[in-house]
C-alpha cells in the first residue's frame, strides 16, 4: 500500500533533476513543471511509489516532453529549435553542465563579435532575423550567414572535442 | 537556395514553409546534427528558474490530491455503488457530491485533452504516414536491455510486450491502437513499472488485471 510519505520522499528528493531535465528540453518552466507533476501523479494512482528508482522518473519525464515536442504543430517546433532527436538526451548525465559550459566557451572565444552578437540574440534572447537584422543594422541574409557560420563551428568544436 | 540556407529560412519563417516541406528538412539525414546543435545550444542556453521545491510540493498536493484521486477512481468504477453508500447518512451524500462535482469536472478536462490530443494525433500520423516507410516497431536495441519504439503505434508495443510478458493484450478503445509513442522500454522491468510509464503519457491509461494489460 503507498503511503502519502512515499510519494513526498520521490517528489522532494527528484524534483530538481527532473524539472531541470525538462526544463531544458522544453525550454519553458511552466510546461516542465507540468510535465513533472504529471508523472507523479502517475504514481499517486498506482502502488508504485516505494519500488520506482530516479532512473525510471528521468525516464518518464524525458519520454513526456518528447511526446509533448512530437505533438506540437511543426512549425513551432521548427521556430523554436526543439531537440529534434530524443537519443541525444538519453545519456544519464544530460544535460550534462560540462557540455554546456564548453558551448558557452567556444561562443565567448571562438567566434567573431558579430557572430557571436547574432548568436546570443537568437538563441538567448529568441529575437527574430528582422529583429537583429534591424538592431545590428544589418541584412536579414548577413543574419543567416552568422548563425550558420556560428552553428558550424559550435558544430565542429564539439566534435573535436569528442 | 541549399538545404542549410532552407532550414534556417525555415527557423526564421516556418509559416512560409508547408508542412510537408517541414517534416521533410525535420528529418532529412544531411541536416540532422546542425538540427542536433541548434537544439543543444538552444537548451544549453536557456536558463530554468530556480525551482521552490516546498512551493511545488504544495502545489501538487492541492492539484493531484492523494486522498481524492484515489477515491475519484474508485468512483469511476463504483458510480452506482458509491450514490448508494451516499444516501444513508447527510455527511456521506455531501461527501458524494462533492466527490462526483471533481470527478465529473475531471472528467470534462479529460474529454478536452483527448479531444485536442486525437486532432493533434490525426495531424501527426497524417505527417508521419507521409513522411517515411521507416517508422517500424523499434529502430534499435541499445547496449543494455533497452528497447526503443520511435513513433511505434501502441499495437506495436504492446505486440512485444505481450510476448515479453506472456499476457494477452485488451483494448476497451479500439482507436488507442492506432497512437504513436516514443518509448524507451527497458526489458529488465516488471509489467507494472513499464505500464506507469506508459501511463505518464496523458493520452493513455493502462490497468493490469489476471494476466491481461487493458488500455481504456
Amino acid at each position: 500500500m503507498k503511503e502519502k510519505s512515499d510519494i513526498e520522499r520521490l517528489f522532494r528528493e527528484n524534483y530538481a533533476a527532473m524539472y531541470n531535465l525538462a526544463a531544458r528540453m522544453l525550454c519553458d518552466d511552466e510546461a516542465a513543471k507540468d510535465i513533472v507533476h504529471d508523472v507523479f501523479a502517475s504514481l499517486v494512482a498506482s502502488d508504485m511509489a516505494k519500488e520506482v528508482t530516479p532512473v525510471y522518473l528521468m525516464k518518464a519525464v524525458r519520454n513526456g516532453c518528447y511526446n509533448k515536442v512530437r505533438n506540437m504543430e511543426i512549425h513551432r517546433r521548427i521556430h523554436t529549435s526543439y531537440l529534434a532527436d530524443l537519443s541525444m538526451t538519453e545519456a544519464e548525465d544530460w544535460p550534462d553542465p560540462v557540455v554546456f559550459s564548453e558551448i558557452d566557451a567556444i561562443i565567448e572565444h571562438s567566434l567573431t563579435e558579430q557572430c557571436r552578437r547574432v548568436i546570443r540574440m537568437r538563441y538567448t534572447e529568441g529575437r527574430s532575423y528582422k529583429e537583429i537584422s534591424s538592431i545590428l543594422g544589418i541584412s536579414e541574409k548577413s543574419v543567416y550567414l552568422h548563425l550558420r557560420k556560428g552553428l558550424e563551428t559550435i558544430q565542429n568544436k564539439i566534435k573535436s572535442h569528442g | 537556395m541549399d538545404k542549410l540556407h532552407l532550414l534556417f529560412d525555415a527557423m526564421n519563417k516556418p509559416g512560409s514553409h508547408t508542412d510537408s516541406e517541414l517534416h521533410t528538412l525535420l528529418h532529412d539525414p544531411d541536416l540532422q546534427d546542425i538540427l542536433k546543435t541548434a537544439g543543444t545550444l538552444k537548451a544549453s542556453t536557456y536558463k530554468p528558474s530556480e525551482p521552490d521545491i516546498d512551493e511545488e510540493w504544495d502545489r501538487f498536493r492541492l492539484r493531484y490530491d492523494i486522498k481524492k484521486c484515489t477515491f475519484i477512481h474508485f468512483m469511476k468504477r463504483h458510480t452506482a455503488a458509491a450514490i448508494a453508500v451516499g444516501a444513508f447518512s447527510l455527511c456521506a451524500i455531501g461527501a458524494a457530491v462533492s466527490i462526483s462535482l471533481t470527478s465529473e469536472r475531471n472528467a470534462n478536462a479529460m474529454v478536452t485533452a483527448a479531444t485536442s490530443t486525437s486532432e493533434l494525433m490525426d495531424d501527426a500520423d497524417a505527417a508521419i504516414a507521409a513522411k517515411s516507410p521507416t517508422d517500424t516497431v523499434y529502430v534499435k536495441a541499445n547496449e543494455g536491455e533497452t528497447v526503443v519504439f520511435e513513433e511505434s503505434t501502441l499495437d506495436e508495443i504492446m505486440e512485444a510486450l505481450s510476448r515479453h510478458y506472456g499476457v494477452t493484450v485488451r483494448y476497451k478503445d479500439p482507436h488507442k491502437r492506432n497512437i504513436r509513442i516514443h518509448f524507451n522500454w527497458n526489458k529488465g522491468m516488471t509489467l507494472r513499472e513499464t505500464a506507469e510509464l506508459l501511463n505518464s503519457f496523458n493520452q493513455l491509461s493502462i490497468h493490469i488485471k489476471d494476466n491481461t494489460i487493458i488500455i481504456e
